[in-house]
């Protein structure tokens, strides 16, 4: 008798403990979380969105909530999270993010999910690997672009030559401590360079880094900082933001995400165009293209009910009426081919140059190979650029350092 | 449901949870300790346990659970039960009843916390988790085998790209020797100078404590920018006395690319700037206990104001400063923030990296899960090897008066 009290009261006590174990917001069923990396003057555009899907017919016990993280904070910790079967139901990124995720098992392929028709082939095409595609463009581009202030610019240069007369003489006269502003220590932006001279990091999975296209590109690089003097030593992204912001230098190279924030504080004198051509060998720098992709968690392959929500979710961001408020408000170019012909677009002169700076540019390689290139290339360049070794000691070193990791990572 | 009501709820939830769980485990206790010797335990205990695991399963994640697991849960449950007793009735036979159940929620906590991560460590360290076999490792639950060869890596193969495990212990073993040491003297002579009867002394040390009370995080990227080349204070100040003095610069002094051309040099000032404070409380609150009549009889012996140093001060700091240092060792030893937002997140410079650093690029940059894991083990033997040597040659366990 004692023993069946005892029996239930144990069953009873284990079952409100089972009740109470907390419910974690991702095994809600109507709650979806996104974890993104954009700029923080992109945050209200993202949240209205976001409020605006919640508000739909139907979707009122829904809840959306947004995690921001830098770039590579957001790469880190998706990853963390996810290998241990956790982390967001959604994740805004680049496309080069996906390449590891895919390998990697953490993301869900979304041909099938979606009608993968109605937006830009090309940038598609970014999110392409091993015949599959991870994601669903937000916008098109995330590109890299020669933007200037006018207070400063009246006839933009047009190649590399005009670039550093400009810099030399009317510069000076504005009494701009430096020229030009970019984040030297990023390999994304030493990429362009790299492609107006005729080079390119990866030809399809193998790197191509001790090529003389590097030389020249680095060779290039070196005389920007040590020789004709026009960019600052030592900026990084936050200094040269600071600088462009604060009119201490005439053009800036940066990418589509800064457009909104540049034209909000520069106002009518802030102005896009194409990088200058590289006057020495013709060619105009192409920077990576792909765009902002939703990428869905692997996680929700198992939870139906859930996966149906994000994908309402993505349909609803990247239909027509918010893709074309995304370009009045971000001033980003629209992933869906039906809003590439609004007024809003082909109307803007800001996008036109976007557009325009996309034409010259190449697609940024999705392979898993890119990852490890990156990090050789950011080692290396640090070092070529303090001259803690010359440029050719660098370049090869950094070809035998990717081989090396690569190695390790298909060993 | 409004998001902060939402997270409420989830925070109220969870506390709740852990005190139910700790009244399951102070209950479960107490029948092993009190009730042990009556005739229903055996069965009630090799029936009730199974049962209340399978109660849990199928409260916490519901009826679909598959049946093989559910039979796992019963087995497992059952097997520990039928070890759990003849151990409460033979060996423990109800003593230490309630020390043990007042233990028993913290240290099933920590083993949570601890052990089972630690034990993972192990486990990692000897098997290959990578990039590559992320997926199959999710999908079977498998991984190769490696035995020894990640730590055989860790001593002949670079962590990053160039900068070898012995390279990089050299120089934590620096980093670690000259910001120790500079935390010490500059804590010393300031809490030297705040120890005597100066006017106005709650402000000094309300300055003085501010790098270390503010967030580490802003102290460092604050700091980060005045070492900027061209735009960072430091810079600045030694453009302005080059320009008022053009002297200075036949004497070798310009301006310094620091975060660039010297990362490691830059990320040693700035520690050394940010742990002086704790430091100067730490040794500040010693100076306080000794008792002044010990100086006063010194001073009536003839003894000079080096001698009461040498001979009391210091002596008397020794059981405050020992603590002091081990635990300022093992901080400056694992100070990965200061690295890691002073040279860059995305990888940057491998010149300013110490062994902590290196792991952590190692493993969330360049993806090399097992090779970090036993990184780890062999960071961990290191600290634990340098910190037991420190305690005993140090003697700082002894009392200053035994």
């Amino acid at each position: 008798m004692r023993a069946g009290k005892f029996l239930t009261l144990l069953a009873f006590s284990v079952a409100l403990c089972g009740c109470l174990k907390p419910v974690r917001s991702e095994d809600d069923p109507n709650h979806i979380t996104v974890w993104e990396q954009e700029d923080s003057t992109v945050a209200p555009y993202i949240d209205a969105t976001l409020e605006a899907f919640r508000k739909l017919p139907g979707n009122e016990r829904v809840t959306v909530s947004r995690v921001h993280y830098s770039n590579e904070d957001l790469r880190q910790q998706y990853q963390t999270a996810a290998i241990a079967g956790t982390g967001p139901d959604l994740i805004m990124c680049p496309s080069d993010f996906g390449g590891v995720f895919a390998v990697a098992g953490f993301i869900l392929p979304v041909d099938g999910l979606f009608d993968l028709s109605i937006y830009n082939k090309a940038v598609m095409e970014s999110v392409l690997l091993e015949g599959k595609h991870w994601g669903i463009p937000t916008s098109n581009g995330n590109h890299l672009m020669f933007m200037y202030n006018r207070k400063f610019v009246k006839n933009v240069p047009q190649n590399t030559d005009e670039l550093f007369k400009y810099c030399d003489t009317e510069a000076k006269k504005y009494g701009l401590q430096n020229c030009l502003a970019f984040d030297g220590g990023e390999p994304f932006w030493f990429t362009p360079w790299l492609g107006g001279f005729g080079g390119w990091p990866l030809d399809k999975r193998t790197p191509t880094l001790d090529t003389k296209p590097m030389r020249e590109a680095v060779d290039f690089y070196l005389d920007l900082r040590y020789g004709k003097k026009v960019i600052p030593q030592e900026c990084d992204y936050n200094c040269m933001d600071a600088l462009f912001k604060e009119e201490k230098v005439a053009f800036i190279i940066n990418g589509d995400w800064s457009v909104f924030s540049y034209a909000g504080s520069l106002k009518d004198n802030y102005a896009v165009a194409r990088i200058p051509m590289v006057s020495k060998t013709g060619l105009w720098p192409s920077p990576m293209v792909s765009g902002k992709f939703f990428m869905i968690n692997a996680r929700l392959q198992k939870d139906e009910r859930k996966l149906k929500l994000a994908r309402e979710l993505i349909k609803f961001y990247t239909n027509r009426e918010n893709q074309v408020r995304q370009v009045k408000e971000l001033k980003r170019l629209p992933s869906l081919t039906e809003a590439n012909t609004d007024q809003s677009v082909v109307g803007d002169p800001l996008l036109k140059a976007s557009m325009e700076q996309i034409l010259v540019g190449k697609p940024m390689p999705m392979a898993t190979e890119m990852r490890p290139t990156w990090d050789s290339m950011r080692q290396y360049l640090g070092k070529i650029m303090t001259r803690k070794v010359t440029a050719e000691e660098g370049i090869t070193k950094m070809q035998q350092d990717v081989s090396t990791k690569i190695g390790e990572m298909n060993r | 449901m409004n998001p902060i009501v939402a997270s409420l709820t989830e925070v109220f939830q969870m506390v709740f949870f852990v005190l139910w769980s700790v009244f399951l485990v102070e209950a479960y206790l107490y029948l092993h300790f009190k009730k042990y010797e009556e005739k229903w335990f055996t069965p009630a205990m090799l029936a009730g346990v199974p049962l209340a695991g399978l109660v849990y399963a199928i409260t916490a994640v519901g009826p679909a659970i598959p049946g093989s697991i559910m039979a796992a849960i019963a087995m497992y449950a059952f097997l520990v039960e039928l070890a759990a007793i003849p151990f409460f009735k033979l060996v423990v036979r109800g003593r230490y009843s309630l020390p043990l159940m007042m233990i028993a929620p913290g240290f099933i906590g920590l083993a949570m916390l601890i052990a089972y991560p630690l034990v993972f460590e192990f486990y990692l360290a000897f098997h290959d988790l990578k990039l590559t076999t992320l997926k199959v490792w999710a999908e079977t639950g498998s991984i190769p085998f490696m035995g020894f060869q990640n730590f055989v890596d860790v001593f002949v193969k670079s962590p990053l790209s160039e900068v070898t495990f012995w390279r990089l212990l050299l120089r934590t073993l620096g980093w670690t020797f000259v910001n120790v040491f500079f935390h010490v003297v500059g804590g010393f002579a300031l809490a030297l100078v705040l120890n005597n009867e100066i006017k106005m002394k709650g402000l000094y040390r309300t300055l003085l404590v501010i790098p270390w009370a503010m967030p580490q995080v802003v102290a460092v990227l604050a700091m980060r920018g005045e070492f900027h080349s061209q735009y960072g204070f430091i810079n600045v100040m030694i453009e302005r006395a080059l320009t008022a003095m053009p002297w200075l610069a036949h004497l070798g002094i310009q301006k310094v690319e620091w975060l660039s051309q010297h990362p490691f040099l830059t990320c040693t000032m700035i520690n050394v700037w940010l742990g002086i404070p704790f430091m100067m409380v730490v040794i500040l609150g010693g100076l306080q206990s000794i008792p002044k009549s010990y100086y006063e009889a010194a001073s009536i012996d003839g003894a000079s104001a080096v001698q009461k140093f040498w001979n009391i001060t210091l002596p008397l700091m020794r059981p405050v400063l020992a603590p002091a240092v081990t635990l300022g060792t093992i901080w400056t030893f694992n100070n990965i923030n200061i690295i890691y937002l002073v040279t860059g997140q995305a990888g940057g410079t491998e010149e300013a990296d110490i062994l902590v650093s290196a792991l952590y690029k190692a493993a969330f940059t360049y993806n090399r899960f097992s090779y970090s894991a036993a990184f780890a083990i062999v960071i961990f033997a290191i600290l634990f090897l340098v910190s037991m040597l420190w305690l005993k040659y140090s003697k700082g366990t002894d009392s200053a008066y035994g």
